[in-house]
């Protein structure tokens, strides 16, 4: 029954025009911060060739270009979680997921995964960035590897976190800027405490980082599948909730 | 009037509510009702704006929990198993659950396999409920380009793509002109044939020319749960002034 759900909202999301727009504005931000690069770096190399240890081609350009993926998901999760139950409230349309005969768990699952697989997109588009380098010189493919599991386990969450919002406000509009605010605010929590030891802690980008310099950290694995796990069900439970009052 | 029930009911309900109630803040939106559903009868819902009809209805389907009571559909709790007891029933809420973005066709895909149509029978139950609901002509057309008639029919058709034993229809006949009304009330007629079917409606001609059994619902209670047949003959009066009767008695 997941499976239900999951193609009908895929079929849904990329029937939409809006989808194609922002996958569109992404895809190419993203190609244009990364060509952007290119330069700079092949500008540098004589000098940069000089050092006993000089950072690979990977490092210096694959690992910021997929740091900016990662901004990316953060801004395309809320806008396209507003669709799958904030618009399904305003229209009134959950009602006919609400009466089947299927758990609330699998509409919750179908309509994450959908929205996991779109973020998969922009993941998958960095990683062919990425792989074209490889023309021009070796890579780093444990470092790529590294960093695609960790924009794994990120989108995971963003979806999970913006579902969960989306389950809460029948205006899409509002939930997308509720979910994108709190994202960013999440991020930026770093940057307000200085030196606190465990703020940083909730600041998804924070929990990325080991992941962005190669470093496959099983500490924020498990922040990653625990943040997700917990927002799926508060989704579940807000869902049943709203038949309770 | 249609004869559409025999007059004998089997003695096991399609569906069976006892004692829900439901409470808004303080007050209770639906208190204490009870709703038995034979097989073949068809029940109309009669109530004024704000008598609890969609609260009734929401709580029969599981869209909401009551504070109290129990909910039976055949033989599935649908407090205790809802995926089971939802699998006999069939539901068109008050504002018709469509997605404009769909065709006529890919919406009742989406619906029959949500209800669990097998992927073997899908095209038959396809075919058969947009030639039941007069779709048979709109299979590719988007629904948020069809009049509020036919959109109301997709409504419909969500409802009964999987063939249920209950159907649940929440005032079908909102929007609609008289002929569109009649084709309405007619589709009720044949869906009874195989199903049991409760609707919602504060139009008493709806009721009187579709039913075969009438409750109404007056400020969150059951107050009249009777056969249409012979009504006016017990009563010595027509529905209409008995609903009159009991809805002003308590506003005066």
């Amino acid at each position: 029954m997941t499976r239900v759900i999951l193609h009908k909202e895929l079929a849904q999301m990329l029937r939409a025009p809006a989808t194609w727009l922002v996958l569109g504005i992404l895809f190419v931000l993203l190609a244009w911060q990364f060509i952007g690069r290119i330069d700079p770096w092949l500008a540098l190399q004589p000098e940069l060739a000089k050092l006993p240890a000089a950072p690979g081609l990977t490092e210096s350009l694959i690992a910021p270009a997929f740091n900016a993926t990662a901004w990316a998901l953060l801004l395309l999760g809320p806008l396209l979680a507003m669709r799958l139950l904030s618009e399904e409230k305003h229209q009134r349309t959950l009602t006919l997921l609400t009466s089947a005969p299927i758990s609330l768990r699998h509409i919750v699952l179908g309509k994450f995964f959908a929205l996991l697989v779109l973020l998969c997109a922009i993941i998958f588009f960095s990683a062919m960035l990425a792989a074209s380098l490889h023309l021009g010189g070796a890579l780093d493919w444990g470092l790529i590897a590294s960093n695609l599991l960790g924009l794994l386990l990120l989108a995971a969450f963003i979806a999970a976190f913006s579902l969960f919002v989306s389950a809460l406000s029948p205006h899409p509009l509002m939930a997308a800027m509720a979910a994108l605010l709190l994202l960013f605010l999440l991020t930026q929590l770093p940057g307000f405490t200085g030196d606190s030891k465990w703020l940083p802690l909730v600041s998804p980008l924070y929990q990325f980082e080991p992941f962005n310099l190669g470093v496959i950290d099983a500490s924020a694995c498990v922040y990653f599948a625990l943040l997700t796990w917990a927002f799926l069900w508060l989704t579940m439970t807000a869902l049943d909730r709203a038949k309770r009052y | 009037m249609p004869d559409i029930v025999s007059s004998e009911s089997p003695s096991t309900p399609r569906l069976a509510a006892r004692g829900l109630t439901k409470n808004y803040a303080r007050h209770a939106a639906v208190n204490g009702v009870d709703v038995q559903l034979h097989q073949g009868e068809v029940l109309g819902l009669l109530g004024v704006n704000g008598a609890g009809k969609s609260t009734t209805l929401n709580l029969l389907t599981g869209n909401l929990i009551p504070h109290s009571g129990t909910v039976n559909i055949c033989g599935a709790d649908l407090l205790r198993d809802p995926v089971k007891a939802k699998k006999h029933l069939g539901y068109l809420p008050e504002v018709a659950p469509l997605y404009p973005d769909m065709t006529v066709d890919d919406y009742l895909r989406f619906a029959a396999r949500l209800h669990g149509v097998a992927k073997n029978n899908l095209l038959a139950a396809l075919e058969s409920t947009k030639a039941r609901c007069g779709l048979a002509d709109k299979s590719t057309t988007q629904i948020g380009k069809l009049s509020k008639g036919y959109q109301q029919r997709v409504g419909i058709a969500q409802a009964v793509i999987h063939n249920p034993q209950v159907i649940i229809l929440d005032e079908p006949g909102v929007g609609l002109d008289p002929a569109q009304s009649n084709q309405m009330r007619e589709l009720i007629r044949q869906l009874a044939q195989n199903s049991s079917v409760i609707f919602s409606s504060h139009i008493l001609s709806d009721i009187e020319t579709t039913c075969s059994r009438v409750a109404i619902l007056h400020q969150g209670k059951i107050v009249l749960d009777e056969k249409l047949a012979g009504f006016a003959t017990r009563h010595g009066t027509s529905l209409e002034k008995v609903f009159l009767r009991i809805t002003q008695e308590t506003a005066a």
